[in-house]
């Protein structure tokens, strides 16, 4: 059969893309794994409030112009050229093989182009982890709200398939079922997700990526489809996505901003496969790289990628043209016509509360860092002003932001200014050391070195919840690979964390030792690696190697092996 | 198929990491001596967990049992007779799932997982069967694992298929009747179909009938069909080793899987 065009994967995106395809006229083919439309946001179970069904309805009246075809693998895929030209699947053990002459994959995993062996990026940047998941859809009988319980964990990519994964995933989901069935007796659950969640499993490279330090770099975006709003809902006790970039280490660790979010504009050559004149990829496995798929994980973000990928297709289709030569212009009125291009909010960066901060002079910046530098939980989500810990994580920012700027002269008055603070020695000079830090000046070394060696002294006094300032610390004398501190931090791998992570439990750390020990061992290990790649020492690197086989048990609430995560991490990634 | 050739197929499918080490050690030592089962459906466990390195679930899925599971919120679970089976019910009691005879299933499927997994029951989930072929007198069974993404062919003395309709729809003839159902706030409804109906048209008359009836208050809709069959034509010898014993035909849970555990190759 021939068909103008093909959407593999009828979940988010590719339900949108279908949707707007079905009232063109073009022969349009539907190829879904599942028995329904709509993917995470239906049969994933992840949903909150809306009737799952009637989505799934509404999706399948739209789109009764369309071929669509459920339960169907994908099974091969062929190219000539740049251009994919016919597409195999099994229905029910009949295979068939189909002509597009546009491809749509929206799977999310990068389907045709693990069929065609092109090089894709996966898991996560670090180590190659898929962030995985178990769900299942409840409902409430006294309020009649429907709503997902999931339970993400990290697996390796090459456990992503088989039984490794699937009964790892359904026992999370079992274990989750038991408590909550204990909790929630007014409760009952309707059914478990007919799909893995797992997110991250490969990406396509596009003719665009774009990352965080983009993002907050203002690096413009001239063909921009989606407005997203980044929501970094990473797990905020995981400290593992210190090791996703250096953007990420100074957003979420140095400034303390992991619940803050900003607006990413995303350019339309991010669905635009690299390579390929027919070959569009709405859906998470776009154009953006790891730490900024936040901007990606939301089902509105999806569903632009969907419509943006629909338009451009119609357009290609009706000039003539490839993909990637759609005229922008064009693009952008079919998508406003259609409802598309959703202004994102306007602000420069804002906490889960909405509250909106304004730019810092100088004078506030150190004025905000001239405090105890403290993280509650109920920061993170509380909208209010003028609270210490806000002020400086918003410092820090400012801080960050100016050097982003490229404010060059801006930036060395500041730093002027930060280590004179610094230099008074008292029980805030830590705090403008990370700001330093986040400047990339190593005057801060020296005074980061005493705090991870004289823990409770006078520069790093016992105030609840200032526990981050240790884990900074860390972090930045990797950074700055600094070979004085490598015995004192190696001294913290030998003992397992033991005692620093007594340390942060004893400034009011969040959780319980272990997982205190794993936040130490994970900033530890990736410090080490830091120093030791530019300042090799047989002796240090044989004693890790040794310590990395001494088994440690370390697991998080629900037993996940958090020992086993970070040893890969450390010694087997990138 | 020997090790090397196993792992040459691999290689051809190009994701030679996606087959992990766990999975391969579990191999049993001549796989032609296996029985695949196709569907990972309550007879299904019950064979596999009766010889389970002789077994191989293959099952389309990330769902167990989906034939139950997935058909209704609450059912009765059955009779058990082996002691495995009551080994399942007093563990599916310990978890709060089973109360009297009535088990909730959907969080069910999920406990077989894990009870299944940890008996050293084999299961490819996600596993999509290409080609199942007679060469030499075995089966040639062609499979594709989603997340491999590639093509890998392995070797089968015997073939038992449980799925509802048999693949390739051969059990077609032996279906009275399907019903598609939904949990809605007035109740559970299900529509009666015809037995080749599809997704989009079982959805589509479901739903007329919930407008029909009582507005449009579903809340969740059954994700698997329930099947009837005609007696007579049930469960059936396709070809030597080649079975298709569709679970559904069982009126529980655990009347398919002691069907399944006490299920012997003729």
């Amino acid at each position: 059969m021939d068909y103008d065009v093909i959407v593999i994967g009828l979940g988010t995106a590719g339900g949108e893309t279908l949707r707007e395809l079905a009232g063109t006229g073009l022969r349009v083919l539907g190829l879904e794994r599942l028995n329904g439309m709509g993917g995470t946001g239906t049969l994933g179970c992840i949903s909150f409030g809306a009737s799952i069904p009637a989505r799934m309805i509404d999706l399948e009246r739209a789109c009764k112009a369309v071929t669509i075809v459920y339960e169907a693998t994908v099974i091969a895929a062929r190219s000539i050229g740049r251009c994919v030209t016919e597409v195999s699947y099994v229905a029910n053990g009949v295979r068939f093989d189909v002509l597009g002459r546009i491809v749509i994959d929206a799977s999310g995993e990068a389907t045709v182009g693990r069929l065609l062996g092109l090089p894709l990026r996966r898991g996560c940047s670090f180590d190659g982890t898929v962030a995985s998941g178990a769900r299942a859809e409840s409902w409430q009988k006294s309020s009649g709200e429907i709503r997902p319980i999931y339970r993400n964990f990290p697996m390796p990519c090459s456990e992503h398939s088989l039984e490794g994964l699937a009964n790892q995933a359904l026992m999370w989901h079992v274990r989750r079922h038991q408590g909550w069935l204990s909790r929630e007796k007014g409760s009952r659950l309707l059914r478990p997700s007919l799909m893995m969640g797992v997110r991250e499993s490969a990406r396509y490279w596009t003719e665009r990526i774009q990352d965080l330090e983009g993002a907050l770099r203002d690096v413009p975006v001239e063909d921009p489809i989606i407005h997203a709003w980044e929501p970094e809902d990473l797990p905020v006790y995981d400290s593992a996505y210190a090791f996703e970039s250096k953007a990420t280490q100074n957003w979420k660790v140095l400034c303390g901003l992991p619940l803050f979010g900003f607006p990413v504009s995303l350019s339309y050559r991010t669905i635009v496969v690299r390579g390929f004149d027919n070959l569009l990829c709405p859906s998470r496995h776009l154009g953006v790289s790891h730490d900024l798929g936040g901007a990606m994980r939301m089902q509105s973000q999806m569903r632009q990628s969907g419509l943006a990928a629909a338009c451009a297709a119609e357009i290609a289709l009706e000039r003539n043209l490839p993909v990637g030569a759609v005229p922008y212009a064009e693009l952008r009125s079919r998508l406003l016509s259609k409802g598309g291009l959703t202004v994102a909010r306007k602000s420069d960066v804002t906490s889960c509360g909405g509250y909106v901060f304004e730019p810092y002079s100088d004078d506030q910046v150190i004025g905000a860092l001239r405090q105890d530098v403290v993280r509650t939980p109920e920061w993170w989500y509380a909208k209010s002003e003028n609270r210490p810990c806000e002020q400086a994580a918003w410092a820090y920012w400012n801080v960050w932001k100016r050097k982003l700027r490229g404010d060059a002269k801006g930036v060395a008055a500041l730093a002027d200014r930060l280590q004179s603070e610094m230099n008074r020695c008292d029980r805030y000079s830590v705090n403008f050391a990370v700001a330093l830090g986040l400047l990339d000046d190593a005057r801060c070394v020296p005074m980061l070195r005493n705090v991870v060696t004289a823990c409770n002294s006078v520069l790093d006094p016992v105030v609840e919840r200032a526990f981050p300032n240790r884990l900074k610390a860390i972090l930045l004398l990797g950074r700055f690979a600094d070979v004085a501190s490598v015995a004192p931090l190696f001294e913290i791998v030998e003992d397992d964390a033991r005692a620093f992570a007594d340390r942060l439990l004893q400034a009011k750390a969040f959780g319980s030792l272990d997982m205190c020990r794993y936040q130490a061992l994970s900033y530890v290990l990736m410090a080490l690696r830091n120093i030791l790649i530019r300042h090799p020492d047989k002796g240090v690197l044989q004693a890790l190697r040794a310590w990395r086989e001494r088994p440690i048990l370390l697991r998080d609430a629900e037993g996940y092996d958090l020992a086993r995560r970070i040893k890969r991490i450390a010694f087997d990634a990138g | 198929m020997t090790r090397r050739k196993f792992l040459k197929n691999l290689a051809a499918s190009g994701f030679v990491s996606g087959w992990t080490p766990e999975l391969w050690s579990a191999m049993p030592v001549r796989p032609a001596e296996q029985t695949i089962l196709l569907g990972g459906t309550a007879f299904a466990l019950g064979m596999a967990l009766a010889r389970p390195t002789e077994s191989l679930v293959v099952e389309r899925g990330v769902v167990l049992a989906p034939e139950f599971t997935l058909t209704a919120g609450f059912s009765r679970l059955g009779a058990a007779t082996s002691e495995i089976g009551r080994e399942l019910c007093a563990q599916a009691r310990r978890c709060g799932l089973l109360q009297g005879d009535r088990i909730e299933l959907p969080p069910f499927s999920d406990f077989l997982a894990s009870f299944f997994s940890l008996r050293g029951g084999r299961c490819l989930l996600e596993t999509e069967l290409i080609s199942v072929e007679r060469q030499n007198g075995s089966w040639q069974v062609g499979l594709f694992p989603l997340a491999i993404g590639g093509l890998v062919m392995t070797e089968a003395a015997d073939f038992l298929d449980t799925t509802d309709l048999a693949w390739r729809n051969l059990g077609l003839d032996a279906v009275s009747s399907r019903h598609l159902g939904a949990m809605a706030r007035e109740g559970d409804i299900a529509v009666e179909l015809p037995a080749a109906t599809t997704w989009r048209d079982g959805r589509l008359r479901l739903f007329e009938e919930a407008e029909r009836k009582m507005g449009r208050t579903i809340i969740s809709e059954y994700a698997a069909f329930k099947t009837r069959y005609v007696d007579s034509k049930v469960g059936r010898r396709m070809s030597a080793g080649y079975w298709w014993n569709p679970s559904a035909q069982y009126g529980t849970f655990m009347e398919a899987f002691e069907a399944g555990y006490a299920w012997t190759m003729m």
